[in-house]
């Protein structure tokens, strides 16, 4: 039924198509008759064509083919280019820069500000401080180091447990023991019970008269032979 | 934008799909495929041709003469020896149009291609004498010429049916 629909719209086409040109008579009935006849399509698989136009419909145009496969391999590649400029960079040298910050001539520090109060305060620090944009930590002013008498009076304030060092002889021997070394320090007294067995009493002598003693070839065990007393070296003199 | 319609894309095949064979077999022994790869390109036209058949012609046509210049010599052969198995035609079964399809195929085999180009452009593919024209890149008159000539020279090879062949037609009628 359909067949012969269709053979009846060819023919009535290609009678109104064959208006078109002018034709003889006797062509015009050759040319329907002609046209009645029906191409051969049997070889043609609709079905599989309409699927693969299916298929082909899904796929149309190269950039959606190739859009996401191209979008993965351009960040794969920039991702590679930024790890390898990150590992094979140089070290940037670090800049130094010496600033030179004048003081104020009238303002000197107060004492409860230059005195530190603990004994990490006074020691200089182990770790360099961390540089700030242009400055050096090696561009600290050597006048901003507590002085050398700060740190002795906060060495004896945390491990003598003295306000100063010069409140009293033994302290002051101590102070002049850090601050010289042990050539001030007196020959320390000996107790008479270190020698109850020969009954000799020793008397205490200073350090600077028993080295007098033995310079002068004195009898150090005869105390009666020894020089007159002299006063004991102020604190920070030599002998 | 979308590509031409399922729906679309099966009434052009049901109505034009034997026509583009029979055009794509004047140049080509595979006119299936060309006709398959046409329409497969016209699925993936985004936006589809205005018109979709004159499309379809175009793309066959253009197609077929791709493959005839890869290979023209062996296509001869090839076409030679399919031409005298095949006809190109089935005979209509409601009526007696009182033309034999095998002796029609060879009538049209003996054209010139111009002429039977245009004759099965027409005649079969529904096709106007503009459209003809555009797809052979000639003027309208020329394409009315070779119509015209081509009806001509089939009309005396066709019109007086030899005995041996109105028989063979009316057994397959009968059929």
């Amino acid at each position: 039924m359909s067949k012969n629909k269709k053979e009846d719209k060819r023919r009535d086409e290609s009678m109104n198509r064959s208006n078109e040109g002018e034709l003889p008579i006797e062509l015009k009935a050759f040319e329907a008759r002609l046209a009645a006849l029906q191409p051969r399509s049997d070889r043609l698989d609709r079905d599989a064509l309409l699927f693969e136009a299916g298929r082909a419909s899904t796929q149309s145009g190269l950039w959606r083919r190739w859009a996401w496969p191209s979008a993965f391999g351009a960040m794969t590649t920039v991702a590679a280019a930024l790890l390898a400029f990150v590992l094979l960079r140089a070290e940037p040298e670090p800049i130094v820069e010496y600033v030179y910050i004048e003081r104020p001539a009238d303002s000197k520090p107060t004492p409860d500000e230059s005195i530190p109060k603990t004994v990490e305060d006074a020691q200089p620090q182990k770790t360099l401080p961390v540089a700030k944009p242009h400055q050096s930590p090696r561009t600290e002013p050597s006048d901003r180091r507590p002085p050398r008498s700060t740190m002795m009076a906060a060495i004896g304030r945390n491990w003598l447990g003295v306000d100063s060092l010069g409140s009293s002889p033994r302290q002051r021997q101590l102070e002049s023991l850090l601050a010289h070394g042990s050539d001030t320090i007196r020959r320390p007294n000996v107790s008479p019970e270190d020698d109850l067995d020969s009954g000799h009493r020793y008397e205490p002598q200073p350090y600077w008269q028993l080295r007098e003693m033995l310079l002068e070839g004195t009898n150090i065990d005869d105390p009666s032979a020894a020089p007159a007393p002299e006063p004991p070296l102020e604190n920070g003199a030599h002998s | 934008m979308e590509a031409i319609g399922s729906r679309r894309l099966t009434q052009v095949l049901d109505e034009h799909g034997a026509a583009l064979v029979l055009y794509a077999r004047q140049f080509s022994t595979s006119p299936e495929d060309l006709v398959q790869e046409a329409v497969l390109r016209l699925a993936r036209q985004s936006p589809p041709p205005e018109n979709a058949v004159a499309w379809l012609y175009r793309v066959v046509r253009n197609l077929a003469v791709s493959a005839a210049r890869a290979s023209s010599r062996r296509k001869r052969h090839e076409r030679a020896a399919y031409g005298s198995r095949r006809s190109w035609f089935v005979a209509p079964s409601d009526a007696d149009v009182g033309i034999d399809v095998d002796a029609a195929t060879a009538a049209l085999e003996q054209l010139p291609i111009e002429q039977r180009e245009t004759i099965v452009a027409r005649l079969w593919g529904g096709r106007t004498l503009q459209e003809i024209a555009d797809l052979t890149g000639t003027s309208t008159s020329t394409v009315h010429r070779w119509y015209q000539a081509g009806l001509s020279a089939l009309r005396e090879r066709l019109d007086a049916p030899c005995p041996r062949t109105k028989k063979k037609t009316n057994e397959e009628t009968n059929r």
